[in-house]
């Protein structure tokens, strides 16, 4: 019984892998008929020595960062202040989610848009309040300020909708013991609150990071990666090295290293807060 | 092959039209899949659609792509074992990659379908520089970018301004012929208010700025420079005196534009230009051939009227140890290829052949609504146009400026040599980076690595067949 269902995961769930594997260990010639030629560790090795591959992902880090942090931090405010909305809260709801439902390349082009260093609404409203406009999508580091406001725009709804699920399975009754018991807002916030939405950091956080790893469309509608290189991301390096550079074995290495990388990093993230969990 | 004017014309009447239509080797009802550039550029095929239905029973089915990722949809077509398309329009840059591969030579087909004619009546530049790779014709153009200076006449034939001009300067007010020239006219013309608008004006607009545009500016400065995009023992040509020089003067210029000019879009250049207070102008052809119509995309902005106003010249050069160099930036432009998996390369080979019939071609070229520009030598004679009315002065400089257009790096990886290139020259002109020789030798070690890793040997072969395409073209870049 469970024969077909495994032959079907294997197929479908492996068979890409397998197939990254051995791309990752191959160039491929664009001349007719050129075999694919053998490299073995040769594409990870130029990886490594890669100036840009290693710029991208540090880029990547700091915008995760301080994307996931923002998200999380905000979309927490956010979902105390919807928790104590009673009526029309699932219209708000619904309204909320409408940043992440748009398809990414039209939030980019939106953003690009409203950063655009002459006719943008942003730096009208700097001139009004008598700040000097400034050449968001060129210059560092307001570029990627740029990113990490179009990301925080994007995801934090979303991340609020979660912890709104996890603030309404706080029984009442705890928090009431807790107020009888004189606790104030702060420690009803930090003794009941935030332990009880611990699993729902951990969810929200580990989506959100591994969108924040994979972004390609947004940063690159914005900048294209500039200025100069200061904001080519690790998503659209892939891109470019797959398909503007028609380096299918450095796109496939790559694609390998991230799901590597990827992996550590969310075992790391439930390890600190489950771990956490474990000693409430 | 130089035609003179008269010659062109029987040209345009006589062979080309023996050359023309499907004669005996029309198609029954054949389905063809082509990938186009969307949007200006779709009537490049549209306009042919009814026709080759009609007489050649070749119908097509076009597949939109967009420019950026119209390369893309062909490598993962070639990748995956063809299919997918039948004929595709990718940019020049990619012929490397695509005319060792994927395209199919045509020269088989040019003579079975006795078309040669079509072919030489295309103007060399395009037809050598942008069809052909390692000895066969392996695409044809359909739409010939390349730059020119336009210059406001209302500022630079002004009897005041010239003579406010020669009491600085001590030399007369001209178009200018050198960068350095170029420069100082743009200095003259920055921060006062000698234009119609009333308002303070500028001395200089580019095209676009973008990221992935932003080479075009430069490369042509570069060559002129005395640089070239390799050496032949493959080392970037441009990572040297050339290479800073241009880049420096470049980023000079950028005090005499427009604020924020960096990070406009084409549009927002376009608007700039029409806003009636920048003096000098490098843009493309499209500017000259529709800002006449009342009714192209231009005439928003009152092309029109305004476009009056222009006057039209190549761009300026170096001069060098008495060697005066100058070269026009002939970056994009547009190719159509057959897949060598194409099962019906007859069929798509009367598409090229239609679309390279003058009297065909000249409905893509007078349509206020179509990006194509010239690239046929019968394109360029004034009588075509019934709906457009592009100024004689402004098609004359046009062919002019393609005796020293300065075509697009197109080795195989062509992609990403530009790209590491287009990133430190981004990276220097918005002030990321200070030091222009620090910036290209940050791309030189990115190019360096790029032809270690596809052959250094194998990238030697084929830029010695580009170069001497470079030669047989005229080009008179240096050779390094």
């Amino acid at each position: 019984m469970i024969a077909p269902a495994a032959a079907l995961f294997l197929a479908v769930g492996t068979g890409p892998l397998l197939y990254a594997l051995y791309a990752s260990m191959h160039a491929f010639p664009s001349e007719a008929d050129a075999a694919p030629e053998w490299r073995g560790a040769g594409n990870f090795i130029d990886l490594s020595r890669d100036p840009q591959f290693l710029q991208s992902m540090g880029v990547t880090g700091v915008v995760t960062v301080l994307a996931v942090a923002l998200q999380l931090g905000l979309g927490f405010v956010l979902a105390l202040a919807l928790n104590r909305v009673h009526r029309g809260r699932g219209v708000i709801v619904s309204l909320l989610l409408i940043p992440s439902a748009i398809a990414p390349i039209v939030a980019g082009i939106a953003w690009w848009m409203l950063f655009s260093a002459r006719t943008g609404p942003v730096n009208a409203l700097l001139e009004i309040a008598g700040i000097p406009s400034v050449e968001w999508t060129v210059t560092m580091p307001w570029a990627l300020i740029a990113i990490v406001t179009a990301l925080v725009w994007q995801w934090t709804p979303f991340v609020a909708v979660i912890l709104l699920g996890g603030l309404t399975t706080i029984p009442p009754s705890v928090v009431e013991a807790a107020r009888l018991d004189g606790a104030g807002p702060w420690r009803t916030l930090r003794h009941i609150t935030l332990p009880y939405l611990r699993p729902f950091f951990l969810v929200a956080g580990l989506l959100m990071i591994i969108e924040m790893v994979r972004l390609y469309e947004v940063p690159f509608y914005l900048t294209q990666g500039g200025p100069g290189n200061e904001t080519v991301l690790s998503g659209i390096y892939l891109f470019k090295l797959a398909f503007n550079f028609r380096n299918f074995g450095g796109a496939s290495a790559m694609a390998l290293l991230f799901v590597i990388v990827l992996t550590a990093i969310a075992s790391l993230y439930v390890r600190l807060v489950a771990g956490k969990e474990r000693t409430v | 092959m130089n035609l003179t004017r008269r010659e062109m014309l029987r040209f345009g009447t006589g062979a080309v039209a023996l050359a023309a239509g499907c004669g005996k080797s029309a198609e029954a009802a054949t389905t063809l899949k082509v990938m186009s550039h969307p949007g200006q550029i779709l009537p490049i095929l549209t306009h042919h659609t009814e026709y080759l239905k009609k007489t050649c029973g070749v119908s097509l089915r076009i597949l939109e792509s967009p420019d950026p990722t119209s390369y893309l949809d062909a490598v993962k077509d070639h990748q995956t074992g063809g299919g997918r398309y039948d004929i595709a329009m990718v940019f020049p840059r990619f012929n490397g990659e695509l005319a060792t591969g994927y395209f199919r030579p045509l020269d088989d087909l040019i003579e079975k379908h006795q078309a040669r004619p079509l072919f030489d009546n295309i103007v060399d530049a395009y037809r050598i520089l942008y069809s052909e790779w390692g000895g066969k014709t392996v695409a044809v153009p359909v739409d010939g970018d390349v730059a020119m200076l336009y210059y406001r006449k209302d500022a630079l034939e002004n009897p005041d301004y010239r003579k406010k001009y020669k009491d600085k300067h001590g030399v007369e007010l001209t178009v200018p012929r050198t960068w350095e020239e170029f420069a100082r006219v743009a200095e003259f013309f920055t921060g006062w208010a000698w234009g119609p608008t009333g308002r303070p004006g500028f001395g200089f607009q580019s095209s676009t700025w973008e990221r992935s545009y932003i080479d075009q500016q430069w490369a042509p400065m570069m060559a002129s420079a005395g640089g070239n995009w390799f050496t032949r023992d493959l080392k970037p040509g441009w990572n040297n005196a050339a290479g800073v020089r241009a880049l420096r003067d470049l980023k000079a210029l950028l005090a005499y534009a427009p604020p924020g000019t960096t990070s406009l879009s084409w549009n927002q250049t376009m608007e700039n230009i029409f806003a009636e207070d920048v003096a000098l102008v490098l843009w493309y052809m499209d500017l000259g051939r529709l800002g006449m119509s009342p009714n192209s995309w231009f005439a928003k902005n009152g092309g029109p009227a305004k476009m009056k106003n222009f006057g039209y010249s190549p761009w300026p050069g170096y001069e060098i140890s008495g060697q005066y160099r100058n070269f026009n930036s002939m970056f994009y432009g547009r190719v159509l290829g057959i897949s060598r998996f194409s099962k019906q390369p007859d069929a798509a080979f009367q598409v090229l052949k239609t679309v390279l019939t003058p009297e065909r071609r000249v409905l893509a070229l007078d349509d206020d609504q179509s990006g194509s520009d010239m690239f046929l030598k019968s394109d360029y004679d004034p009588a075509v146009f019934k709906k457009l009315s592009p100024p004689r002065e402004f098609l004359e400089t046009a062919r002019r400026v393609l005796d020293n257009g300065f075509p697009e790096m197109q080795l195989p990886g062509a992609g990403e040599y530009l790209d590491a290139l287009q990133g430190q020259i981004h990276s220097f002109l918005t002030g990321n980076e200070s030091d222009p020789a620090k910036a290209l030798q940050a791309a030189a070690d990115r190019w360096e690595a790029i032809t270690d890793r596809l052959g250094r040997e194998r990238q030697a072969t084929y830029w010695a067949e580009v170069t001497s395409r470079y030669k047989r073209a005229g080009l008179k870049v240096a050779e390094l």
